[in-house]
């Protein structure tokens, strides 16, 4: 995946460029406000930037001095949002299959992403029948996951993914999240917390103010070491004020851990 | 109980509104998304130009199609000489007539309930692969349906009880432009017919009182496909 993109946006300049692995999760990371959503929406193309390319695998999406701008719906790109958007006139099974059944046939020794796989991987099975008015947050944005996962992306975009959600349900679909590797396809992360970097980056690229500051690996560009916290759930531990998911930890709650941070 | 002109008139007057609200609706679903969804120079204009049969006098719209849609007039003879259809003093111009005049209600209803699906729906659409057509018949027509249904019954009602427009464009032909208002009217310029004056105004209380709990129960069934 290859990023380059100039807007201007009222007083906003936004000047970023980035690569990111073709499998594994690229976090962008950084303060509210710096840009981070208006350049998720140039590389779904929902907004057109004074200039900008996009390139996915070996398809150019967007390239404004050679006029290519592909429109939102053929690009296929998956994209999740802090609200999970779900059709409320559909149901589960519905809502999942939108993308799919919309998706060009299967080309033979193309990676094709299995409904069967994706209900599972989410544990979404015993939804299929609901409508989404009758979901919980974390079981829609599971769904929301899903719907996008099955419209066989080239590339995932997931925008806040976990923000809008109690700190409970935070780390149960941040490790759906983690469990989505499996797919492999790329996915680009917005963020503006350091813990979902850690526990999910493969690649970080860090934007300040419209600008990127620093890329690399999350080891590399944060400072590690080990913190003593408390647990407060499975897989969630208290850092003074914080809560950050550390998953697969299986402490009793009111223990004190160590972690690597 | 009804003479058999009577029950013409309330034939007539079924298919008449039927098709006034059939086309009407139609072209206000048009008319309300261009309205709501895009932008344009000149929009402004367009708005108040469909909402003018709202504020003129009905006798000026009947007028106006005659003008426009005449024997003699601009559409009215391309349309009788390309394809033989004559809309003055026949059934299809008072279903012209009555739709124009019901044409402001249906579109104010549409347009207000296409403008109440959530935009963000719509992009979730664009991304899995739905293009426009596809967003509108999958996710903005069908979330918009109790609109839809509001819009068809007051259509409908204001196209059965239509009278000026339509007696001015189509005139007073019993058994081919005269619907229920019109045979009131007409019963009531005899000695003596205040009797069927009111068995026909009888049936259009029941005619309106019918439609308005088909469309409570058209209602009830879009709420529960909407999950609302």
């Amino acid at each position: 995946m290859r990023v380059r993109a100039r807007h201007r946006l009222g007083d906003f300049r936004l000047d970023v460029a980035f690569t990111g692995p073709e499998d594994g999760i690229t976090m962008l990371f950084g303060p509210s406000g710096a840009g981070k959503s208006a350049t998720l929406a140039i590389v779904a193309g929902l907004v057109r930037a004074d200039e900008a390319v996009v390139a996915v695998g070996n398809h150019v999406l967007t390239d404004t001095a050679a006029r290519i701008a592909v429109p939102a719906e053929r690009r296929r790109i998956g994209i999740v949002h802090q609200d999970a958007r779900l059709f409320p006139h559909l149901s589960v099974e519905r809502n999942l299959t939108y993308g799919w059944r919309r998706a060009p046939k299967a080309v033979p020794g193309e990676r094709r992403i299995e409904r069967d796989a994706v209900i599972e991987v989410l544990a979404i099975g015993h939804l299929l029948d609901r409508r989404p008015l009758d979901l919980s947050g974390g079981e829609r944005q599971r769904v929301a996951i899903g719907r996008a996962l099955l419209s066989q992306p080239d590339l995932l975009l997931l925008d806040e993914p976990v923000s809008a959600l109690d700190e409970a349900r935070r780390g149960e679909v941040l490790s759906f999240i983690a469990a989505l590797k499996r797919f492999g396809l790329p996915m680009l992360y917005v963020t503006h917390r350091e813990d979902e970097v850690r526990l999910l980056g493969d690649h970080l690229v860090r934007i300040e103010a419209g600008r990127v500051v620093a890329e690399g690996t999350p080891a590399a560009l944060l400072p590690g070491g080990l913190v003593t916290g408390e647990a407060v759930a499975p897989g969630l531990v208290r850092i003074g004020s914080e809560t950050i998911a550390v998953p697969g930890l299986d402490a009793p709650v009111g223990a004190v851990v160590r972690v690597s941070w | 109980m009804l003479t058999p002109e009577e029950w013409e008139a309330l034939r007539l007057s079924l298919r008449i509104a039927g098709a006034a609200t059939f086309w009407g609706l139609i072209a206000a679903t048009a008319f309300a998304w261009l309205l709501a969804r895009v932008r344009f120079p000149g929009r402004f204009l367009l708005d108040a130009l469909l909402h003018a049969p709202l504020i003129l006098p009905p006798v000026v719209i009947g007028f106006v199609l005659l003008i426009l849609f005449g024997t003699q007039g601009p559409i009215g003879r391309w349309l009788d000489e390309v394809w033989g259809i004559r809309l003055a003093f026949t059934a299809a111009g008072a279903s012209l007539a009555a739709g124009v005049s019901a044409f402001p209600l249906m579109l104010r209803a549409v347009r207000l309930s296409i403008e109440g699906v959530d935009p963000r729906l719509e992009e979730a659409a664009r991304s899995l692969g739905a293009g426009p057509w596809d967003r509108a018949f999958t996710i903005v027509l069908p979330l918009a349906l109790p609109g839809l249904v509001a819009a068809a019954v007051v259509g409908f009602a204001a196209a059965l009880g239509e009278f000026g427009a339509v007696i001015t464009f189509a005139a007073n032909i019993p058994g081919e432009t005269q619907t229920l208002p019109l045979a009131i009217y007409a019963a009531l310029q005899v000695p003596g017919g205040e009797g069927a004056a009111a068995r026909l105004s009888g049936i259009s209380f029941a005619a309106a009182l019918a439609g308005l709990l088909l469309s409570e129960l058209l209602l009830r069934i879009g709420r529960r496909r909407a999950g609302r």
